[in-house]
């Protein structure tokens, strides 16, 4: 074995025993393992505690002899033993008695002698600590005092400004509450100016990061004024060191003072800390009301998986601010939850909402009050007058769809179809002559199996979303990966949309020729 | 092709069916595929090749805790370690497809995580899902169900599965939905024992005695599990007509419960043939073969198997074959045994019945039949090549770097450090495996060197880490390397430490910090050691001499991914505070040079050519044992040895340069002794191609690698060096290697290089010979090729974190220390940690 090998192999071995060092210092004594000698360090005197401990068992049977000869001695022996015979009913419970006293005064002895050695030793290393408590105290003192006269005013105009934030954010603090009630009316007067704001966006965002730049500046700077105000508490505590040295018989009471100081401290920092947490709150208020922050803050995601921040992201970048967006949902699903389209209702866009399912319908128009509800179903057979709705017990997954009903009854057998009721149908082609000739910013196509069928009928060629979202997984009951469909890309490319993002889910495609400027 | 397969099924169920077909599996694989390497990862420290696998030499076994019986690989506690270990496994030993031998261990045994496998390719054996096709029966209990589903899950990240087959494969298509071109079948085989044997007729006696067996009998092997049938099959046996029931008993051959037994036996005694059927519980194997090779047919009529090895026995002891028409057994009985419907007790009856009528001409043809199969699918030939040949076909082809853009934090020349020129020939080497290199350089400075055409200069003011798949720094223990450092603490990355020990850069970086000197130099040394030790050493202010007391780096790597070091004496300098560090041990490289003539060389630096020239190199100075080489050479000078000394290098000042000169005149070394001063490389190459010994002794040792030493060692010079840091780790019959200084007097140090010098001069050929190692050792461990290549590898693997410090802490207090053999149990697991460092094994 090669001797760097050998010198690791030790090396972790002093490693793992100082891990069970740093175990035993941590916990006080073991469990002791064997009682006999005085602990080291005890006054006890060692060889009474043996002498004790040897002397302990005292028997009634003592060695018999006598001083004759033979057969006298044997004689008198035999009598001897006829005697303690008749008075061991008498004489051995005494004895008896008298070893368990004694084994238990040893054994009190010497519990007692260890008590006292530990005690012993508790106090030098405390006498020793506290010594060298005191020198580096010393020196800490001598080191710090120049430097803390001079930080003392500072320290102090520190507190002021500490005094001056906290009063401020108290101030705010009321003044948001204000903002909160005002900010409802708001909303709408905001929609706008978040449209300006776009425009500056860049310009703020560098102000905000200057501003985090300051912030994250000043709060060291409290950090910096704490540990110097450690420092300064520290020395105070030295200070009730040298005093507990020089008393030690009070040196329980002077413990008792300082765990008071200790307490003391944790409720300053736990106030600190109350003040910082409560900052962090109002600025979570104000972020929620989207008061001093970009718009990209505000846009708030009700998508699946972010599609729609992704999308607005995208429309941002081309100029489009959430609340001119216009949209087409076919199977818009519930109203807010995972709705690829509610965050640029929210934000003052509006569309067609298309949803087969009709008892979604009430939720819809409840909430989407600007939005055109059809309780429709597109079809890809301009034929077809209505058609049979599965509605099934699992969320978003009804459809007119025989096979896709049966494959997410196959992959999830908790799933079954709760009823069938007949929905009116329309091609997408006619919903489109009816409700949106002109082609929405959006159009979201969530339509459980018919995806292909019904992005064939449009005609992309000259009526062009500039992002469309579609579901590009097939439905199974666990978290799906790997599995992405590639048709519906491919085919879309031909109609020249780039596939500009995929959550996992979905896909976000967005048109190449806007984005290349080809039409204005 | 590297394979790798665990020992769960080996150590688990050695004596169950999937042990014993792991066990062959893997014996004829090896055995087969002899250009393949095969590495047995064998966490729990028994069942070593040799006990049960085949030893061969395409066979290695990398075995890690020995310590407590596999208590890592069993507690979920030490999931953590156990990570490590496979990690370290895959890492070191560059597997290619890693192979899980058991998916089911069930018990306590620790889940694979595909994260622990890296680039390495997972496969596994399958073998069935019996409870989750019969889940009311076998998961009814919502734990074992939750249980079993999470070991399902746990299957899904393997990339491709060896089913044991067909019915297997559909299975796990049909619950798992794994897309079916990641199974590939590979079927099953009975072991070699099973074959036809004609047993004397008083083993058939002893054996029918044993067991009350009076007449011919039908036998069943079946298992203690209602899916196996065995009430169907007593009362198929039941119906059989009355003349063939006389001839025939039933004997049913496994192991069963007191309660299986008792209910059989109710069962057998219902249908009126409780005198006709035997239940031998458990048999020896060689009694189970016997019994095999005297039965008139096996039925085996089971409502669902995996496999359905009993089939594959009898057919290899040539005994006809009744089994169900269902899962395996239908893919494997074909047309060479008799089918029937496991549910249907008419259809058993009736099979059972064809099979005893049978005629001559259908039993043989049957018999071939059932030969062909087992010939042609049902083997262990079968099994390994399809196995291997889908490996190879999968992954086989070289896999692709992952990492295209490198940034590489250096120093370039005109800086005078040596790293500069390192990281030129370095840089040189292996830029064609990258699509881009950037160097990124220190501000305020223009290099000066010649680099390869991917290769770009970018200063540090304009490094945006997102451009690059790998980070590297260079750093060393000048202040070259201080930019470095706030991009190894903000970007993280492979930190190359050229030093060990920078404790010289951390008094610079403390000097810097004016009068905040020592709150700067105590936060640098707190990086290393505990607060009262850094205070101790600060006490001492910023003092050259402290780098000797205390090795300091940790401000250099505690935010690198990993660390590369150039000497075992560095790897271990660093797992000494960072356990949880990932160390790469990449020597210096030398090039090598056996063409530059030395009698040339000579002759340019005015020597005669009989003179014998012994030199040092580098900066002169008394760590380097200056004057007691002096001395040594002066003592043979006296001596009447006759040679010349050059010192090549500068000296730190002219007083030491004077004290030397005169040191050479006391001992009449005046003409022979030279110190040249500054060199230019080409001199300073000439010099070491002219001499003939050299010397490169250090005391005190500050963690530094030598490259003059791999110069050296590259144009096969014998050299001295001392038994210390990376010195002691060259070949000791590659250079001359003198005990460690550090606690000898100057006169016992001069002693000590005057015997070397001595011995050395007395015999050429000696000399010659060291010289030879030296420069066989340097064109085959250190060649600049195989070193680039190092590199590309490490920085391609990249950094993870190593061994987790806290598991192993927790492991030592809960596992260790309360073992009356404390001791030598926490001395093996330093001996299994520090393997997983990269120790080798103590044989």
């Amino acid at each position: 074995m090669k001797k760097r090998d050998k010198e690791l192999r030790e090396m972790l071995r002093e490693k793992f025993d100082s891990y069970l060092k740093e175990d035993a210092a941590a916990s006080l004594p073991p469990a002791a393992e064997s009682v006999p000698v005085p602990a080291e360090g005890s006054s006890f005197d060692c060889c009474a505690l043996s002498v004790m401990d040897s002397a302990a068992f005292n028997p009634a049977h003592r060695e018999m002899t006598s001083h004759r000869r033979k057969p006298i001695s044997s004689i008198i022996l035999f009598f001897k033993k006829a005697v303690r015979r008749c008075l061991m009913f008498y004489v051995n419970p005494i004895t008896d008695q008298q070893t368990v006293f004694n084994q238990a005064t040893v054994q009190a002895v010497r519990s007692s002698s260890m008590v006292e050695a530990d005690m012993q030793s508790a106090i030098r290393l405390h006498s020793d600590s506290l010594a060298s408590l005191g020198r580096r105290i010393d020196s800490l003192t001598s080191s710090t005092a120049d430097s803390l006269s001079g930080h003392g005013s500072e320290l102090e105009s520190v507190n002021e400004k500490l005094r001056f934030l906290h009063d401020d954010l108290l101030d705010d603090r009321s003044e948001y509450r204000a903002y909160q009630s005002a900010a409802q009316e708001n909303l709408s007067f905001l929609n706008k100016t978040m449209k300006d704001n776009a425009e500056r966006m860049d310009a703020d965002k560098a102000a905000v990061r200057e501003e985090f730049d300051r912030m994250r500046g000043d709060s060291e700077a409290l950090v910096r004024s704490l540990m110097e105000e450690k420092e300064q508490l520290y020395a105070r505590i030295g200070q009730m060191q040298q005093d507990m040295e020089s008393a030690k018989e009070e040196m329980e009471s002077a413990k008792a003072e300082m765990r008071g100081t200790l307490n003391c401290l944790q409720q300053e920092l736990s106030q600190y800390m109350s003040v910082i947490e409560e900052t962090r709150r109002n600025n979570d208020t104000l972020r929620s009301l989207g008061i001093g922050k970009a718009d990209s803050d505000i846009f708030r995601s009700y998508s699946q998986s972010g599609e729609d921040t992704i999308t607005g992201y995208v429309l941002r970048s081309l100029g489009i601010a959430p609340g001119e967006v216009t949209y087409l949902d076919l199977g818009a699903n519930h109203a807010k939850t995972i709705s690829n389209t509610y965050s640029f209702y929210e934000a003052g866009g509006h569309g067609v909402l298309v949803e087969a399912n009709p008892e979604l319908i009430p939720e819809l128009r409840l909430y989407r009050s600007n939005d055109v509800i059809l309780n429709m179903c597109v079809v890809a057979d301009e034929n077809i007058q209505s058609i049979p709705f599965h509605l099934m017990n699992g969320d978003g997954l009804s459809s007119p769809d025989e096979a896709s009903i049966a494959n997410a009854l196959s992959e999830n057998p908790v799933l079954k179809v709760e009823k069938t009721v007949n929905v009116p149908a329309i091609t997408a082609k006619k919903l489109i002559e009816m409700y949106m000739p002109k082609a929405p910013t959006v159009l979201n196509v969530d339509i459980e199996g018919m995806e292909t069928e019904v992005l064939d009928t449009l005609d992309l060629d000259s009526w062009r979303p500039l992002v469309l979202i579609v579901e590009t997984i097939p439905y199974h009951p666990y978290l799906v990966h790997d599995e992405k469909r590639t048709d519906i890309a491919e085919f879309l490319k031909t109609k020249d949309y780039t596939e500009y993002a995929f959550t996992g889910i979905n896909s976000v495609f967005v048109d190449l020729k806007k984005l290349h400027g080809w039409v204005k | 092709m590297k394979i790798a397969f665990d020992a769960i099924a080996i150590y688990s169920s050695k004596d169950r069916g999937i042990g014993k077909y792991t066990i062959s599996h893997i014996n004829e694989m090896t055995r087969l595929y002899p250009d393949d390497e095969f590495y047995y990862f064998n966490p729990y420290g028994t069942a070593h090749i040799g006990t049960y696998l085949t030893a061969r030499d395409n066979l290695h076994e990398v075995v890690y805790d020995d310590t407590s019986e596999g208590l890592t690989v069993r507690s979920a506690q030490y999931t953590d370690i156990f990570g490590a270990m496979v990690r370290i496994f895959i890492e070191r030993y560059d597997i290619d497809v890693f192979y899980i031998t058991c998916p089911f261990p069930g018990g306590n045994a620790q889940r694979y995580r595909r994260e622990w496998f890296g680039r390495a390719k997972v496969a596994a054996t399958f073998y069935d899902l019996i409870p989750l096709v019969f889940e009311e029966r076998y998961l009814s209990d919502r734990n074992a169900r939750i249980e079993y589903m999470e070991s399902c899950e746990t299957l899904r990240f393997i990339d491709h599965f060896f089913a044991i087959s067909q019915s297997a494969k559909d299975d796990l298509c049909r619950y798992l939905n794994i897309p079916e071109e990641k199974i590939t079948v590979i079927w099953g085989a009975a072991d070699e024992r099973f074959r036809r044997i004609d047993y004397a007729s008083d083993v058939v006696r002893r054996i029918k005695k044993k067991y009350h067996i009076k007449d011919k009998f039908i036998m069943c092997t079946g298992g203690d599990d209602e899916r196996k049938n065995i009430a169907g099959l007593i009362e198929a046996y039941s119906r059989l007509p009355a003349p063939l029931m006389a001839e025939y008993q039933l004997v049913i051959v496994c192991k069963l419960s007191s309660f299986s037994v008792s209910h059989y036996s109710e069962v057998a005694k219902n249908a009126g043939v409780s005198g006709r059927v035997i239940f031998t519980n458990f048999v020896t194997d060689e009694e189970q073969l016997i019994l095999y090779n005297t039965s008139s047919l096996q039925a085996f009529v089971s409502k669902y198997e995996g496999l359905g090895l009993p089939v594959l026995e009898a057919y290899q002891c040539r005994v006809p074959v009744v089994t169900a028409n269902n899962s395996s057994l239908v893919q494997i009985g074909q047309d060479a045994a008799f089918i029937a419907d496991a549910d249907d007790t008419d259809s058993i009856c009736e099979a059972i019945k064809n099979a005893l009528t049978m005629s001559d001409e259908e039993r043989q043809r049957r018999q071939k039949r059932a030969d062909e199969l087992v010939s042609e699918t049902f083997n262990c030939g079968f099994m390994a090549r399809t196995t291997v040949d889908t490996l190879h076909g999968l992954y086989g082809s070289k896999r692709k770097p992952l990492v295209r853009r490198l940034a590489y934090f250096t120093p370039l020349p005109p800086v005078q450090s040596g790293i500069s020129d390192f990281s030129v020939d370095v840089l040189t080497q292996i830029a064609r495996y990258y699509d881009k290199i950037d160097v990124i350089i220190d501000e305020g400075y223009t290099p000066d060197c010649t680099l390869p055409e991917n290769v770009g200069i970018v200063t540090c003011t304009d490094f945006a880490a997102d451009r690059y798949d790998r980070i590297v720094y260079q750093f060393g223990n000048s202040s070259y390397h201080v930019y470095m450092l706030d991009f190894i603490d903000r970007f993280g990355g492979i930190v190359e430490l050229h030093d060990v020990n920078c404790h010289g850069l951390a008094i610079y970086l403390g000097a810097m910090a004016g009068e905040n000197w020592q709150d700067k130099y105590r936060e640098l040394l707190c990086c290393d050691l505990s607060a009262e030790e850094a205070d101790a050493i600060a006490a001492n202010g910023l003092d050259g001499e402290n780098t000797s007391r205390a090795v300091i780096n940790g401000f250099a790597v505690r935010n690198a991914d990993s660390v590369i070091v150039h000497s075992e004496y560095g790897r271990n300098a660093v797992f000494r505070n960072r356990l949880d560090k990932k160390v790469d041990v990449i020597p210096l490289y030398a090039v090598p040079d056996d063409h530059a003539d030395r009698l040339t060389a000579k002759k340019e630096l005015g020597y005669a050519e009989d003179d014998i020239l012994l030199s040092m190199f580098g900066i002169v100075h008394e760590n380097k044992q200056a004057s007691a080489a002096l001395k040594a050479l002066g003592k043979l000078h006296r001596d009447g040895c006759r040679f010349k000394v050059a010192f090549v290098g500068k000296t730190i000042d002219s007083d030491y340069q004077a004290s030397l000169y005169s040191l050479a005149e006391e001992y009449g070394l005046s003409d022979s002794f030279l110190i040249t001063g500054y060199t230019e490389l080409d001199t300073f190459e000439k010099h070491m191609t002219a001499s003939d010994i050299c010397l490169n002794l250090r005391c005190p040792y500050n963690g530094e690698n030598s490259a003059s030493l791999c110069r050296l060692l590259s144009k096969g010079k014998c050299t001295l060096v001392n038994d210390i840091g990376s010195f002691a780790e060259v070949p000791d019959d590659a250079c001359v290697i003198l005990p460690d200084f550090s606690s000898m007097s100057e006169d016992e140090r001069t002693n000590c290089i005057y015997k070397a010098l001595e011995g050395l001069l007395s015999s050429p050929e000696k000399c010659r010979e060291i010289g030879k190692n030296a420069f066989a050792y340097a064109s085959e461990q250190l060649n600049i090729r195989k070193i680039g290549k190092m590199y590309v590898s490490a920085f391609e693997r990249g950094g993870r974190a190593f061994l987790p410090e806290s598991a192993i802490r927790r492991y030592v207090r809960n596992e260790l220390a309360h073992r009356p053999d404390r001791a030598q149990a926490i001395e093996k697991f330093a001996a299994m940690t520090a393997k997983l460092c990269g120790a080798e094994d103590e044989e």
